[in-house]
């Protein structure tokens, strides 16, 4: 990458420490300190069991799943060259969220380890390739908007009749898990199943940077500057699945980290996909990470869901999008 | 604007068919305290207690959940009567005289029933030992037996009465349901533990009824035993939490009691079942090496 941009370092320091904070909070007081010096040794104790087994895993998967919705909206943003692209809008997590669903209520997730995330890309990647083919390459905004919003419903809608179907008597009352995403009580087994797919995708991606730096510059241009458009939009597409897939298929569907955090990044960085990338990456990870440390912090009899606090943020800020999209336009 | 609301006059079928539902009513009301002959549950618990106490002609149908072997401790007596969806129309179908349903069945076709002429009676949950008797009593007072309810609460008295006391030091336990589901000291499933001779780990966490323990709190009491009531084994999140690797560190030592489902959802004679399976676990603590 061309000059990491500066803002990478504070932003990472605020991860860093906002993730010690999400490990320190739970129902039960913990020690930090001792809870690591436990977990080192020999007999590891109650401490050490509730950070490394419940608390640690926890805060790995929001940072993750984050970071992936991120990068994801970034990579998107650049490619259709439309700021309200993203994972959310193009079907991806609603594909991804209905494919999960499948595999793990219809007993298919456990036969192979690699087969839920698979599944969740295979599901982002068709929801996404079914809104892109309706909505055309150049597609307006409304029209991208309408193939997206169609296909997330009917996925959602797919989703909650398999739910329906599904054996367990849970599986109903599990759909706002999946429709509001959810990253309580998960476990070390559920990061490492969602690391291997998420990682292939951002390194796809990221290696996208300087091909959607020439994007911007119009398709005829970056062509005649060796850009292969075909391949460069499988190959976003493939990649964001894969990190979508794997992020819903752990999380649910968490709403509008994708489309808001590369807005949140593009004043630090300007408006180059290549630099935008890392950054929105970053702000993904610690907007999810901040909702799920709120999501401890109000004080209710039943649990918030993250997405409704990622929800409270993202839908203002896409309405502030569109107004000032219309704004544009008039002028 | 609420009167004239009334006063627009219904169509005049709706107002014959009405009109013939109660005087059906009234004919069926004059008979209902000699025995009932078509009954008619829509609530698990229900089901089971009008199997234990009704005639088999009797019962009319039976909800749909009682076929269920997860759920219904009585699935298989229950296969010999047809079950029954869980809105007014099809209760209507079988032309009861007699509705039996619980206090948290659906109020709208609870109330529609009793509209169109229908007696319903609702059954509350057995939140004790002494609630399940009232219950059992109650269904056989309404199907004309009471001396067959008399004798199953005779029975589980005098089963109750040879449990061992309960020790000096109680061993500690929790109810860990799918989803962190507890119970506490003032429901059967809490009093259960309790005659059986256990503490209740849901006390200490501050929960008397109903709540949810987190797992954090479950590794922290550390309970000698967690006492799970699968309901079927069907993947679900809910499911998975009981599964989480946290409690394998809290299992190493505990033991797991697992008590079917279908013995804890309703109560009935099985509620001593289960005490006495609890209490035999407490004495295996003292005899065997844990």
């Amino acid at each position: 990458m061309p000059g990491a941009p500066r803002v990478i370092v504070p932003l990472g320091v605020g991860l860093a420490a906002l993730f010690v904070v999400s490990l320190g909070l739970g129902p039960e007081p913990l020690p930090l300190l001792r809870a690591v010096r436990d977990a080192f040794g020999a007999e590891p104790s109650t401490l050490a069991v509730v950070l490394v087994e419940i608390r640690l895993p926890r805060a790995l998967i929001a940072a993750f799943a984050g970071a992936s919705l991120g990068l994801s909206g970034a990579a998107m943003q650049g490619l259709l060259r439309n700021p309200l692209a993203s994972p959310g809008l193009m079907g991806s997590t609603g594909g991804a969220a209905l494919f999960a669903v499948a595999v793990l209520y219809f007993g298919v997730g456990w036969y192979a380890f690699y087969v839920l995330p698979l599944a969740g890309m295979i599901g982002a990647l068709l929801a996404t390739a079914l809104v892109y083919l309706l909505a055309g390459r150049d597609a307006s905004i409304t029209t991208l908007i309408l193939a997206g919003v169609a296909v997330n419903a009917l996925a959602t809608a797919c989703m909650s009749l398999l739910l329906n179907f599904a054996p367990s008597p849970f599986a109903v009352r599990e759909l706002v898990l999946w429709t509001l995403g959810d990253i309580s009580d998960r476990a070390l087994p559920d990061f490492w199943l969602m690391l291997p797919t998420t990682l292939i995708g951002w390194a796809l991606m990221v290696g996208t940077g300087p091909q959607l730096d020439a994007l911007t510059l119009g398709e005829r241009t970056s062509v005649s500057m060796g850009v292969n458009l075909a391949r460069l939009r499988w190959r976003v597409f493939i990649a964001v699945s894969l990190a979508v897939g794997a992020a819903v298929s752990t999380t649910g569907m968490i709403g509008f980290v994708g489309l808001v955090a590369p807005h949140l990044a593009r004043p630090w960085v300007g408006h180059e996909p290549g630099r935008l990338l890392p950054v929105a990456a970053l702000a993904g990870a610690l907007m999810v990470l901040a909702a799920d440390v709120c999501v401890r912090l109000i004080p209710t009899q039943t649990t918030i869901r993250i997405g409704v606090l990622t929800a409270l943020v993202g839908a203002p800020f896409f309405l502030h999008l569109i107004l000032r999209g219309r704004r544009e336009y008039v002028t | 604007m609420n009167a004239r609301v009334r006063r627009r006059r219904p169509p005049r079928r709706a107002r014959a068919l009405a009109c013939a539902l109660l005087a059906c009513a009234a004919l069926v009301g004059g008979r209902l305290y000699a025995a009932p002959a078509r009954v008619v549950s829509i609530n698990l618990c229900a089901d089971q207690l009008l199997l234990l106490t009704a005639d088999p002609g009797q019962v009319a149908a039976l909800s749909f959940l009682s076929h269920d072997p997860a759920g219904s401790r009585l699935h298989e007596r229950a296969r010999r009567f047809p079950t029954v969806g869980e809105f007014a129309e099809d209760v209507l179908q079988h032309a009861p005289d007699l509705v039996l349903a619980g206090t948290h069945t659906r109020p709208r076709t609870v109330r529609l029933l009793e509209r169109l002429g229908v007696a319903v009676e609702r059954l509350p949950i057995a939140e004790s030992v002494a609630h399940a008797f009232m219950n059992v009593e109650r269904v056989a007072a309404l199907v004309g037996h009471p001396g067959r309810g008399a004798a199953i609460v005779a029975d589980m008295r005098a089963r109750l009465d040879r449990l061992e006391p309960p020790p000096a030091a109680r061993p500690l336990a929790a109810i860990y349901d799918p989803n962190g589901y507890t119970a506490g000291r003032l429901t059967l499933r809490g009093q259960a533990m309790e005659l059986a001779g256990w503490r209740n780990a849901a006390t200490l966490a501050g929960i008397d009824a109903y709540g949810t323990m987190p797992l954090e709190t479950v590794v922290r009491l550390m309970p000698t035993a967690l006492i799970d009531s699968p309901y079927g084994d069907a993947w679900s999140r809910a499911r998975a939490l009981s599964l989480h690797p946290a409690l394998r560190g809290a299992r190493r030592a505990a033991r797991v009691i697992a008590i079917p489902g279908n013995m804890t959802i309703c109560a009935g004679p099985w509620t001593v079942d289960v005490i006495e399976i609890l209490q035999r676990e407490r004495l295996a603590l003292d005899a065997g090496p844990r």
